[in-house]
């Protein structure tokens, strides 16, 4: 699978939010977008998933321009933004309800419970959870379908560092399945030593590119 | 059946305020005039309004009754956009999404004006003793009437933040349709029940068929609000 961003253009009302990106994404491997709060991360993720769609350029999905078809990308799954689910239904629930529109099996629903360390409270109500259980069970929803392509944003918010920890060994063997992940955070340091590639996000540019050598430690 | 749930909980103050407003204007009917069950039941609703007599109060509960479902439309359709686009459209297309979201509108306000009908009909019973007989024309007709006012209200919703010219056409060729039938199009109980599933099956297939296309347009509008 292969995921081609060119010059990819976005503004809102006049306003130039990311200006002439051009990416590559590729099976196998983990992606890191950082740059400060507001630097465009989080709109590039949503034209990724085609919820926007860009101001010029075009992205394609193994060649094909997805977003003229009207269509959303296949395989994919994100967690965008802050984790939303309904906050009288429990966790399991919440999953539940996502599950029957994909048609995910309740053994794979308790196996990414299970993955984000969050088996124990999926009888809590959402509203009763806290914020890392939150995105514990955002992250949850990305995983449980078995997507090729998972799109995060800001995934560790909150989390405790033992299931941050965890959770990056999570997306490093999701990636060795032959998958995209496509991480975006604000902190480098969170995202540093896990992803192969890393673009900077910096006023709507991807300014530059680092190829990370994993195995420099 | 989640939305329904939705609506529930989020609106009760809003169900609970349309009962009070309807019974507050039945009521006003029935100290003021020497209405038949029949006619105030028709009169509360707004269902015989004529603009040319100018009686307001009838002029109100047309409009203040399509006000109530357009809210309710609009609470259900921009819901998941607000706050579920990640978690719901990645797993659905979205013509199946707009197919599900205009059926439960329907379903919603079907419920709704039905719950309604029956608060009114069980008032009219305690107060005269009665009940009104042959409610299912007016009420057919007027859920179907409020149908198609929603799915107009979404079109030009829909048309003002995409520019579409297909969601113009639309929009036009609906109003079209109710301008032939301007005589009568305000006198909901008047308008034959044929004509009116015709308007409102031609609405939700141009719906179902255009909006779809230009889904990520009103996705950019409803997350910048």
């Amino acid at each position: 699978m292969k995921i081609e961003v060119k010059n990819v253009s976005k503004s809102f009302k006049g306003v130039s939010i990311l200006s002439n990106i051009s990416m590559t994404f590729e099976s196998g491997k983990i992606y890191g977008l950082i740059g400060r709060n507001g630097s465009g991360k989080s709109v590039f993720l949503k034209l990724l998933c085609t919820f926007y769609e860009p101001s010029d350029g075009e992205i394609l999905y193994d060649g094909i321009n997805i977003i003229k078809m009207g269509k959303f990308p296949p395989y994919t799954r994100a967690l965008i933004e802050k984790p939303y689910f309904i906050a009288d239904l429990t966790g399991y629930e919440n999953l539940k309800l996502l599950a029957k529109l994909s048609l995910t099996d309740d053994e794979k629903i308790i196996e990414s419970l299970k993955k984000v360390n969050l088996c124990e409270d999926k009888d809590k109500k959402f509203s009763q959870y806290s914020l890392g259980m939150k995105q514990k069970l955002g992250i949850a929803q990305v995983l449980m379908d078995d997507p090729k392509i998972i799109i995060l944003d800001e995934p560790f918010n909150g989390i405790e560092e033992k299931t941050t920890e965890e959770l990056r060994q999570i997306f490093i063997d999701e990636a060795k399945k032959d998958k995209i992940v496509i991480i975006a955070t604000h902190i480098k340091d969170d995202i540093e030593k896990m992803v192969d590639i890393l673009y900077k996000f910096d006023d709507g540019k991807v300014s530059t590119i680092d190829t990370i050598d994993k195995n420099k430690d | 059946m989640n939305d329904a749930i939705y609506y529930m909980k989020k609106n009760k103050k809003l169900i609970c305020f349309s009962i009070f407003i309807f019974m507050t204007i039945l009521f006003m009917y029935f100290f003021s005039t020497d209405y038949s069950s029949e006619e105030l039941f028709v009169k509360t609703f707004g269902l015989n309004c004529n603009f040319k007599e100018g009686n307001w109060l009838e002029i109100f509960s047309l409009i203040f009754c399509s006000c109530i479902y357009i809210y309710i439309s609009f609470s259900i359709f921009i819901k998941d956009m607000q706050n579920n686009v990640g978690n719901i459209f990645l797993r659905i297309s979205t013509r199946k999404w707009i197919l599900y979201k205009i059926v439960s509108i329907f379903i919603i306000s079907f419920i709704s004006l039905f719950f309604n009908y029956i608060v009114l009909i069980l008032t009219l019973f305690f107060i005269r003793h009665h009940f009104v007989p042959l409610i299912v024309f007016p009420f057919l007709n007027h859920i179907i009437y409020i149908y198609i006012i929603q799915l107009l209200s979404l079109f030009i919703f829909d048309f003002i933040n995409t520019n579409s010219k297909i969601i113009l056409l639309s929009i036009l060729i609906i109003l079209i349709m109710i301008v032939v039938r301007s005589k009568t199009i305000f006198s909901i109980i008047s308008i034959e029940l044929i004509y009116l599933r015709f308007l409102c099956i031609l609405s939700f297939i141009l719906y179902a068929w255009f909006i779809p296309k230009k889904i990520n347009l009103i996705f950019e509008i409803v997350k910048e609000k």
